[in-house]
């Protein structure tokens, strides 16, 4: 059964401004959560339509049912005029539709040939015909301007390369429509103009195109249409040549954004970004030269003790790969008593493997690590817990709670032995759960009680219990990996209020975050890594988002930030493509 | 419904969905029509229930016979409890009551208050051992163990094979067997041929440990963290390589000692191939008991009523014993879905 | 130790002892290159030599192979709802599935023949060299089926990622579905082996481990076919060695007798390799 790629359902005439796509009324529950609520959508033929709100406004359960993941409760959905029933992706792919998400969905252990041609395989009676199959997804990709590595396994690439093969994969499949789930969380800046040029070539070749994203900038930037949610609501729709980022901030926030009290952390970095207007505006000009205001909270302002001893002292650190390659090289880093070390990078640069070294697990190819002046390298995850290296580990779910146990359980986790909780024989519960129901009020996290199990949480209140327990009992050091990722604004802001709480009582925080909004809020030192290395790290008041981005695809931190952006050697391919140009090859 | 009255009713259907499978069985090979079929099942597993719960020795017989499910019960729940399944508790049970076979007839002029207690122990160090081996490959390796359990059994077959036809076979007798283990390291057990013994106390002993071990205790803690979430556990500086050597090795001494028991008590030596397959019947026992001490208690009574009902079911109307196998298989599918569904509502 | 009769004598041991467990590893590869741990391969090779002895003895001995065949595709759908529909654990479903085999078909033997006064046997063996060169050749197949075809590759993606496959409009379900009735089948076909080829008789729980040997195998291979059939082959050969060294070397059969096992466990052991990506979870 193979179904031609190039078939589609529906051609998009761009001249008739008949909507492609109309989502009416659609009503959508999860368990315990109405994810959208009466939600109508419509995008027209060949442009670039941006979805915006902030996290849990319902964007991705919209795309979802768009295509075929989900199936609306209530509301219709019309393609090319037609109404529809897309009850698997199946039948969106055979609509026209395909969809690049937020994390691959390319096999890893499979080629990136396989995983495009998959359940589309040119085939002679169910052989597959892989010579043709590889010139055709070739001649696809050098089309777009993109080059491909067909026989490369998918796991080998770099995230960038990933999403344009993502793309590939797509139009593979014959769509007209292209959805793409927050295409830029996980691309440097000059990666993400990259992506939007390679989008805006798509659009004018008629491809209909819409883009998820909280970032109003890359509205502004590349949007013609944009439809606000909020709260599994649309909001309002507009075009971006009569609206303004304060109106859809507004929308997007809503009431909120009157009062002075809820300047939150995303409304905050994205005011901040509203007046550079545009994308280019933004990577040439540092916010730091603008003398944008930042809340002061928020700032890494504070005075950081003069103490000659850093609590935590990197040296020529290196550490082996899942695959046995060094995936972190001969890093060296400090934080001090009381102050957040932020590293930006893009996903994947080594973050990970270096938080692993700090924390204890993983073990070291070489350098050290010393807490207050004592090597650590050798110790178990155990002993340097006792001595007060806490983590916020990036995946919650996974490595941050065990979801059957207790919010109680989940707190006490790596402390069952202590003293305090019995000694390491029998365990004192009632203490154990007095001291849960404490720290659940005190964290604010919404649950039913400490003895509630962690998995009927909502995402936000689950990182509240991770980040409760990193703070639990006066640590050294915390290891914070994403620490707000999920949380609303609110939420997020009490994270850094905790942070700032236990830096005044001297704790040394290295924070590792994708978000650069949240790297400059809440940091004393910028750092970036990429590739396994860490670039450099500059003092906040020095630091220009423009020479970070710069830093996260391989810059060095030694150009003036004023100068203009350079294709970098190592880097990724410059934003236009040259069809004919080598491939750069680098994974980031 | 309540939790609780759910918690009861789904082993009951789990139950009636397993013999209502055993009885089309019966009825499709007895060579009767279809009506008297039925009968034939009927008056089976009526058979079955008057052997093991008709009468004072029916009842002494299933006690004795729930006595090394209950234990290798408890031992294949600990190690599931830190996610590993041990499908080898019946080598563990052979090596275990191998060896306390020998620390039983070996040792002389040891008075019981010792001897007892070291026989018993000796076949929960073999038990422990032989369970230490998956434990540590699987924390050094991570080689899946049940492919090592399993093949742990094969070697733990042949190798007491082995011993007790050759180094420590008792010459007097015909059979494949040690010598008689010295009363002063005998389990006491009543007189008469119901084989019912104080092995039995030991047992609930052993239930009310592993209760405690699981819901009080730190490395109860741990062993639970790390079956239910290795990576958070790892994260937060749970050693979970020794957790799980650690629970492996628990749940193989608890094997050891059904073992222990069942030569301690009733056999009074180690006789080849004396397990009817205790170690297999566990996983069904602590899958019925929901892997919870209390539950497995009151599954290890049921399947012991079976294998002891099961005789005389086939003394009286010619129905195989596995017919009881076949129940336990179905009661596995039945409630390990209901398992896996409870765990994954949280 | 002995002369070219007992080398060729021992390859030709060797390759049909070998024979069964090439077919299952065969069984198992198609199982978990899908998603699904199929440790109920010594089941299914238990019911199939049940079943193919007991048809064969009434209706032939094409007929006891077609429903050995049939028998083994039941198990694999059975484990398939098992583990696909109703969630189950895989090693759970597998455990009780071959639970009911050792006891169903023990129960059988007992209920049926015993009563009647048979025979658990049929008339004439199927040539060995027929299974040999079936499970030679079906090496050759596989192989380009898992890696040539669509199928194959959708297979292979179930078995990488349920959701890759979902998002590129392959339903993972049904490629696991087939993987596991093929599955079923090889490893019945291996059974029927047993009971009709190599002795002409079924015994109480004959397939004695095989299944988990077979299993063993899969792993050694990496989840290939090529690379599982070296590994069937090596521990057929270690056999056949064993069953000649016995009474010539000075050492207990039964410790021989445990050779193949601890070879396997070493060999679990040393070959590290990865399993499919999605193998055994639960989504």
């Amino acid at each position: 059964m193979t179904t031609n790629p190039q078939t589609a359902t529906y051609n998009p005439d761009p001249q008739l401004e008949v909507p492609v796509i109309q989502m009416a009324n659609i009503t959508k529950s999860f368990p315990g959560v109405v994810a959208n609520d009466d939600v109508s959508l419509a995008v027209r033929p060949g442009v670039i339509h941006a979805i915006v709100g902030e996290n849990g406004a319902g964007k991705s359960t919209l795309m979802g049912i768009l295509y075929g993941r989900y199936q609306p409760d209530e509301g219709r959905i019309r393609i090319g005029g037609n109404d529809v029933r897309i009850d698997s992706p199946a039948r969106a792919i055979a609509l026209g539709i395909g969809m690049v998400t937020q994390h691959t969905t390319m096999a890893p252990a499979l080629s990136v040939l396989e995983n495009t041609i998959l359940g589309a395989e040119p085939s002679i009676a169910g052989i597959v015909d892989s010579r043709a199959a590889a010139a055709r997804v070739t001649e696809l990709a050098r089309s777009l301007g993109i080059e491909i590595e067909p026989g490369r396994a998918a796991g080998k690439l770099s995230l960038a390369a990933l999403q344009k093969a993502e793309i590939v994969k797509a139009l593979y499949r014959g769509a007209t429509i292209l959805i793409l789930d927050e295409p830029t969380a996980t691309l440097a800046p000059l990666e993400a103009d990259a992506l939007f040029a390679l989008l805006h070539r798509l659009a004018e070749s008629g491809t209909t195109i819409i883009f998820i994203t909280h970032k109003l900038r890359e509205v502004m930037a590349h949007a013609s249409r944009v439809t606000v949610l909020r709260g599994g609501r649309s909001v309002g729709e507009r075009s971006i040549t009569e609206t303004d980022p304060d109106e859809l901030l507004a929308l997007m926030i809503g009431r909120r954004a009157a009062s002075p009290s809820a300047l939150t952390a995303l409304g905050a970095a994205e005011k901040r970004e509203e007046s550079t207007g545009s994308m280019g505006q933004w990577v040439n000009g540092s916010m730091a030269e603008q003398g944008e205001p930042v809340p002061a909270y928020l700032a890494g302002s504070r005075p950081i003790s003069d103490a000659a001893m850093p609590t935590l002292e990197v040296r020529g650190v290196s550490v082996a790969g899942t695959r046995g390659a060094a995936a972190i090289r001969q890093i060296s880093l400090s934080v001090m008593p009381g102050e957040v070390l932020g590293i930006a990078g893009v996903d994947g640069s080594g973050q990970r493997e270096l938080a692993e070294a700090i924390v204890g697990l993983r073990p070291l190819q070489s350098g050290s690590i010393l807490l207050d002046g004592e090597e650590i390298g050798s110790l178990s995850v155990g002993r340097r817990l006792r001595r007060g290296v806490t983590f916020i580990p990036e995946d919650r779910q996974r490595e941050g709670l065990i979801l059957d146990f207790a919010v109680a359980e989940n707190l006490l986790l790596g402390r069952q032995r202590r003293r305090e909780f019995g000694g390491g024989s029998v365990l004192d519960l009632p203490r154990i759960e007095a001291e849960g129901e404490e720290l659940v009020r005190a964290s604010r996290v919404k649950a039913p009680g400490a003895m509630a199990a962690a998995r009927g949480l909502s995402g936000g209140n689950q990182q509240k219990v991770v980040n409760a327990r990193a703070l639990r009992g006066s640590p050294r050091l915390l290891v914070a990996m994403q620490p707000t990722r999920g949380l609303d604004v609110d939420a997020a802001r009490f994270v850094y209020e905790q942070f700032r709480f236990a830096q005044d009582a001297g704790l040394a925080i290295l924070l590792f975050s994708l978000d650069l909004d949240e790297v400059f809020a809440i940091s004393n030192r910028i750092g970036a890594m990429f590739n396994g290395d860490l670039m450099g790290v500059v003092p906040r008041a020095q630091a220009s988002m423009e020479g970070i981005g710069q830093m996260m695809v391989g810059g060095s931190p030694a150009r003036p930030p004023a100068c203009p952006p350079t294709p970098n050697p190592g880097g990724d391919r410059p934003p236009i493509p040259n069809p004919g140009g080598e491939n750069s090859g680098a994974g980031i | 419904m309540t939790a609780r009255m759910r918690s009861l009713a789904q082993p009951a259907i789990a139950l009636a969905l397993a013999f209502g499978v055993a009885a089309v069985l019966i009825a499709a090979t007895c060579g009767e029509p279809f009506p008297r079929s039925m009968n034939a099942a009927g008056e089976s597993f009526a058979a079955l229930f008057r052997g093991a719960f008709g009468d004072t020795n029916g009842l002494l017989r299933t006690l004795a016979k729930s006595t090394p499910l209950l234990l290798s019960g408890l031992a294949v729940t600990v190690a599931l409890r830190a996610g590993l399944f041990n499908i080898g508790a019946e080598g563990q049970l052979l090596v275990g009551g191998l060896a306390s076979a020998w620390a039983g007839y070996a040792l002389n002029g040891l008075p019981t208050v010792i001897h007892l207690p070291v026989a018993i122990a000796a076949g929960a160090s073999a038990g422990a051992l032989w369970a230490f081996v998956p434990g540590i490959l699987k924390a050094w390796r991570g080689t899946h163990e049940v492919i090592v359990t399993i093949m742990m059994n094969y070697i733990a077959i042949h190798l007491t094979h082995y011993l007790v036809n050759g180094p420590l076979r008792d010459p007097t007798t015909r059979q494949t067997a040690t010598p008689l283990v010295l009363p002063s390291a005998r389990i006491w057990s009543l007189p008469g041929s119901t084989n019912f013994s104080a092995g039995l106390f030991l047992a609930l002993a052993a239930a009310v440990a592993v209760a405690f071990l699981l819901r009080r205790t730190a490395l109860g803690f741990e062993i639970r963290a790390v079956g239910l979430g290795p990576d958070a556990a790892r994260a937060s500086g749970i050693p979970v390589g020794r957790t799980l050597v650690t629970a492996m090795c628990l749940s193989g001494a608890l094997a050891g000692v059904a073992g222990a028991v069942e030569v301690l008590a009733v056999h009074h030596r180690f006789l080849d191939q004396f397990s009817p397959g205790y170690g297999f019947d566990s996983i069904a026992v602590a899958l019925l008991g929901g892997l919870d001490a209390t539950g497995v208690t009151l599954a290890s009574l049921l399947f012991g009523g079976l294998k002891s009902g099961a005789n005389e079911m086939y003394t009286q109307t010619q129905t195989p014993v596995q017919i009881v196998g076949v129940v336990q298989a179905m009661v596995i599918l039945a409630i390990g879905v209901r398992y896996v569904r409870k765990r994954r509502a949280g | 130790m002995s002369g070219a009769f007992g080398s060729a004598g021992l390859l030709l041991a060797g390759l049909a002892l070998a024979a069964p467990l090439v077919l299952a590893a065969l069984g198992g590869i198609m199982s978990e290159r899908g998603g699904v741990v199929n440790i109920a391969l010594e089941g299914m090779m238990l019911t199939g030599a049940f079943t193919g002895m007991w048809v064969g003895q009434v209706y032939g001995n094409a007929a006891g192979i077609g429903a050995a065949l049939v028998s083994g595709l039941m198990l694999g759908i059975l484990h398939y709802v098992l583990t696909q529909k109703l969630r189950l654990n895989h090693i759970i479903s597998g455990v009780a599935i071959n639970l009911l085999a050792v006891n169903a078909t023990t129960y059988l033997v007992r209920a049926v023949f015993n009563v009647e006064g048979r025979e658990a046997k049929i008339a004439s063996a199927i040539p060995v060299g027929a299974f040999v060169g079936l499970s030679a050749l079906l090496v050759g197949v596989l192989h380009f089926v898992l890696y040539r075809t669509t199928f194959g590759l959708r297979l292979r993606c179930s078995g990488e990622s349920a959701e890759t496959a979902r998002m590129a409009g392959v339903n993972p379900f049904r490629y696991r579905l087939y993987g596991l009735m093929l599955s079923g089948i090889l490893a019945a076909s291996a059974g029927a082996y047993l009971s009709m080829s190599q002795t002409t008789r079924f015994s109480d729980n004959m397939v004695n481990g095989r299944g988990f040997i077979a299993l063993a195998a899969v792993v050694c291979g990496r989840w290939t076919p090529v690379g599982a059939a070296l590994a069937a082959l090596a521990f057929g050969f270690f056999d056949a060695l064993q069953i000649q060294l016995q009474g010539r070397v000075q050492m207990p059969t039964e410790f021989l007798q445990m050779l193949p096992y601890l070879f396997t466990i070493l060999a679990a052991m040393l070959l590290r390799s990865t399993p499919p990506a999605a193998l055994g979870r639960e989504e």
